[in-house]
């Protein structure tokens, strides 16, 4: 099995279990990803009768399936076309500093190398230099030290940054109004890049619903909420096919399943296999940005202090254990109890403690520990290779 | 109709949806076709006579009303078009997007602002289809030689009045008594000259009337003045009361035609003629009904004012060469403000908010410095030079700040004070041009001691730039236009994207 079959079985089987809403968003995917028009189209007949089907209209699971099943087929069929992209850096910094004229504040030595497919994550406090450095990569500040380089494909004249930035895309925390319906917008964007009449309508009808917008066509900026201005942002950006995607905070405004939807969306879409997607996203949901990142910058006072790679969490052992401790339980108890571990360290914020262990104690130790002890644990986390630990307390 | 056609420029054609094109022009059309109607309702046979030409006939009222509408319909345009603006919104891809928005925004305003044209190209088309072309020359030819047998001056009759010989010809003051030997020109030899033809029995005979009242030379089957004066001198010759009479009819029905007050009996006006061997005129009759002199009513009058207005509004409107020509300063003028407003409106859209007020406050401190400098200069020329200085500064600072890649708002701003200055510049450059050209001139002809007139082939020959220049002025300025117009479409767009990349800091 090549790997389209194995992901249209991937989506059967969404659906097959139930799980219709990550099926859904995932059958999206995979019809975006043809390129075909007539796809599109059979995608969106289906889109309307799985709206109709929300909106309270009644069908057994059986005529789902049967439904997915024979638009897994057509998708099936279709010519997947590659679009040519190479897994090769498409965004190239070095040692980038930024050091503002007033104020203090001063970005030093950054060092990034984002490939397509690939999600960096910038976490760090609030005022530490993350939306500094995604402005200066997007190329809205100027840069003191280092250099950017952008490795793009479908560039008419790579040498211009104008063009460049055609296949650019960057979302800041705040985005500005707009007028008019969320779908004439949409529509608007994307005949400024290049589809045309029913072309446009199919593909933008596709963002629209892969993004969760259908619902919402007709809005206007003050009738949605924040969340969705989110997804409507995202949604422009994608529609005119970008190959960097800078998002500045993008879960600030969501609660929290809509983060996840977003992250997991934001994972999807990274990886597909046509258009493979370089993300570099900040926030301040440091667990949650790790889950989908494969790189993540620790950014303090304008300085990288950790990056951290999947692999080397694969290859590498940290150095400590770190668990991350919410209970009503003492200091001096929790003393008493890790005694046995050898306990090095315990911190606490007010909130939770933090347990440092030696490198020979492993999470499971602790969580027996925990148990034999039947200490009151409303939480607990191994953060040994999070960046969490880097974070006061 | 309008859904599909909303969704086809929305997703075929998003720059035409955006600037509202389709509809402020729809809307515009159906103004100026309403102002073309009113322009044709606003004249008729009776009322010709009231107006002396197209440009009387719009007036200031019309003008007006024309701005309010223009103002209105742009206004609710910029409302719908500043909702959107894809150049701010994201980076597009269409390498010609703001050249196209700018031929739109110019085509958009200048249609907006030329109503009153409408109301004239109404006016006129109305004229001349009250009386054609051929009509008119009939007319004027009639009234050329008719006007010969209505003295309304005695002036006009006099003996030494010549139309050929404008050297040799004396004109009579009819309000001058020239027998009085007390006034200091009395042995003047001009003087002496009318003395002795006012002796003459012919002094003031129909036969020396030559003025031609409607003069068509341009139209075909125009009668010239050696022919009418012809044909008028054989009926007197002749004793062709009737051939006389005739005419006068037709004038008087001419005259009804147009509205023209009158109160002749062409009877009498005919036998008047032959009141004396020498033929000459017995009675001058007066311009209007009324005397304004001792406030009375005049009993045999004609008023050839308004016999001029009416047939030289009809002239008008069928020369369409001519009007054109002395129509297209105003032409340009308008396309003028259109280009300057569009300008305008294109750094508003390009440029942010903060730049462009920036922009606009610096432009009027400026304005007050520029003015200064005008009122406290002794030449004029300085003023010129400091234009020009200012633009050629802004210029280099644009280019200089683009390349060095400092200051983005700075950038901004000394762009926009260039494009702000340009359409004036290469005016100022023919004037200064011109005044150089001129005070060489001077200083060859008066200065060098020689006191002689250059001829117009040594002005050429020694100052070739300056004499073409100083000749082809209005060409210069008409030409000016699509300078600007190119410059502002394909080179100011092309570095206002520069500076859209610009980074802030």
């Amino acid at each position: 099995m090549n790997s389209t079959t194995n992901r249209l079985t991937e989506i059967n089987n969404y659906f097959a279990n139930g799980d219709t809403h990550v099926g859904y968003r995932r059958l999206l995917d995979a019809a975006i990803e043809t390129q075909d028009m007539s796809v599109y189209e059979k995608t969106l007949a289906f889109c309307d009768w799985y709206d109709g089907l929300n909106a309270g209209g009644n069908a057994d699971a059986s005529v789902l399936n049967e439904k997915v099943a024979s638009l897994l087929e057509v998708i099936g069929r279709a010519q997947h076309v590659d679009l040519g992209r190479k897994y090769e850096s498409v965004l190239r910094a070095e040692n980038l500093g930024k050091t503002f004229s007033h104020g203090s504040f001063s970005l030093s030595s950054v060092d990034i190398h984002l490939h397509p497919a690939q999600i960096i994550g910038l976490v760090g406090e609030n005022g530490n230099g993350k939306t500094t450095l995604l402005r200066l990569l997007y190329g809205e500040l100027k840069q003191d030290t280092g250099t950017i380089q952008y490795h793009l494909h479908n560039v008419p004249n790579p040498s211009s940054f104008y063009d460049i930035k055609t296949r650019l895309a960057f979302i800041p925390q705040r985005s500005n109004p707009w007028y008019g319906s969320l779908m004439d917008n949409l529509l608007f964007t994307s005949a400024h890049y290049g589809f045309k009449g029913k072309e446009n309508h199919l593909w933008t009808e596709m963002i629209c619903a892969r993004m969760g917008l259908r619902a919402f066509r007709t809005f206007t900026w003050g009738r949605i909420s924040s969340g969705y201005k989110m997804r409507f942002e995202l949604a422009k950006a994608l529609i005119k096919k970008p190959e960097v995607l800078l998002l500045d905070e993008p879960l600030a405004n969501l609660d929290v399943l809509a983060q996840q939807v977003i992250l997991e969306d934001l994972r999807f879409l990274a990886h597909s296999k046509q258009m493979p997607l370089g993300i570099i996203l900040s926030s301040q949901q440091l667990y949650e940005v790790e889950k989908v990142s494969e790189q993540v910058i620790f950014l303090k006072q304008g300085k990288p202090r950790y990056q951290q790679t999947n692999t080397k969490i694969e290859n590498q052992l940290p150095t400590q254990l770190i668990m991350e401790l919410e209970t009503t339980a003492s200091r001096e108890a929790l003393k008493e109890v890790f005694e046995t571990l050898a306990v090095q360290n315990i911190s606490f914020n007010g909130g939770v403690y933090l347990l440092y262990f030696g490198s020979e104690i492993s999470s499971s130790d602790v969580i027996r520990v925990l148990g034999e002890a039947k200490l009151p644990v409303k939480y607990f986390r191994d953060i040994s290779a999070s960046s969490r630990r880097f974070f006061d307390a | 109709m309008f859904k599909n056609l909303y969704d086809r420029l929305l997703t075929n054609y998003p720059l035409l949806w955006n600037t509202r094109v389709i509809w402020v022009l729809a809307l515009a059309f159906a103004f100026h076709l309403l102002f073309f109607i009113s322009g044709f309702g606003s004249l008729s046979l009776k009322t010709l006579q009231e107006y002396s030409s197209l440009d009387s006939v719009q007036g200031g009222d019309v003008i007006t009303f024309s701005f309010l509408c223009s103002l209105a319909i742009l206004i609710t345009w910029l409302v719908f078009f500043l909702r959107n603006n894809a150049f701010k919104s994201f980076f597009i891809v269409d390498r010609f997007h703001l050249v196209k928005e700018f031929v739109i925004i110019f085509i958009i305003i200048l249609i907006s602002i030329t109503f009153f044209e409408s109301y004239r190209l109404g006016a006129k088309i109305k004229v001349k289809s009250l009386t054609s072309q051929r009509q008119l020359v009939r007319e004027a030819n009639i009234v050329n030689i008719a006007r010969a047998f209505i003295p309304l001056s005695k002036a006009d009759y006099f003996k030494l009045n010549s139309c050929y010989n404008y050297q040799t010809a004396l004109h009579y003051n009819e309000g001058f008594d020239y027998s009085d030997t007390s006034h200091y020109s009395y042995a003047e030899t001009n003087n002496i000259k009318i003395r002795a033809a006012l002796a003459l029995p012919d002094a003031f005979s129909y036969k020396n009337f030559c003025r031609t009242a409607i003069n068509l030379d341009e139209y075909p089957g125009f009668v010239k003045d050696s022919d009418w004066i012809r044909r008028r001198d054989a009926w007197i010759d002749n004793r062709q009361i009737d051939s006389i009479q005739r005419l006068l009819d037709q004038f008087i029905v001419i005259a009804d035609r147009y509205n023209v007050s009158h109160d002749l009996n062409t009877a009498t006006l005919a036998q008047l003629v032959f009141a004396d061997s020498s033929h000459s005129i017995t009675r001058v009759y007066r311009n209007s009904a009324m005397d304004y002199t001792d406030a009375t009513e005049n009993s045999e009058y004609i008023n050839l004012y308004q016999f001029e207005r009416a047939l030289d509004l009809v002239d008008e409107s069928h020369l369409d060469n001519q009007d054109t020509r002395d129509h297209l300063g105003t032409l340009v003028a308008e396309a003028y403000v259109a280009i300057c407003l569009s300008i305008l409106l294109l750094c508003f859209r390009l440029y942010t908010k903060k730049v462009f007020l920036i922009s606009i406050l610096g432009s009027i401190i400026w304005a007050i410095i520029f003015s200064l400098v005008a009122m406290s200069s002794r030449s004029p020329m300085s003023t010129g030079w400091f234009y020009l200085s200012l633009f050629i500064l802004f210029l280099f600072l644009s280019l200089l700040f683009l390349r060095s890649q400092a200051g983005r708002t700075a950038t901004g701003i000394v762009l926009n004070w260039h494009i702000y200055l340009l359409p004036f510049v290469v005016m100022i450059l023919c004037l200064l041009i011109i005044d150089y050209y001129d005070s060489n001139i001077y200083e060859l002809q008066y200065n060098n001691g020689t006191n002689i007139m250059l001829s117009d082939a040594e002005r050429r020959e020694r100052f070739p730039i300056g004499y073409w220049i100083n000749n082809n002025v209005d060409l210069l300025f008409r030409l000016n236009l699509l300078f600007v117009f190119l410059y502002t479409a394909f080179f100011f767009t092309h570095l206002s994207k520069k500076w859209h990349i610009m980074p802030e800091e």
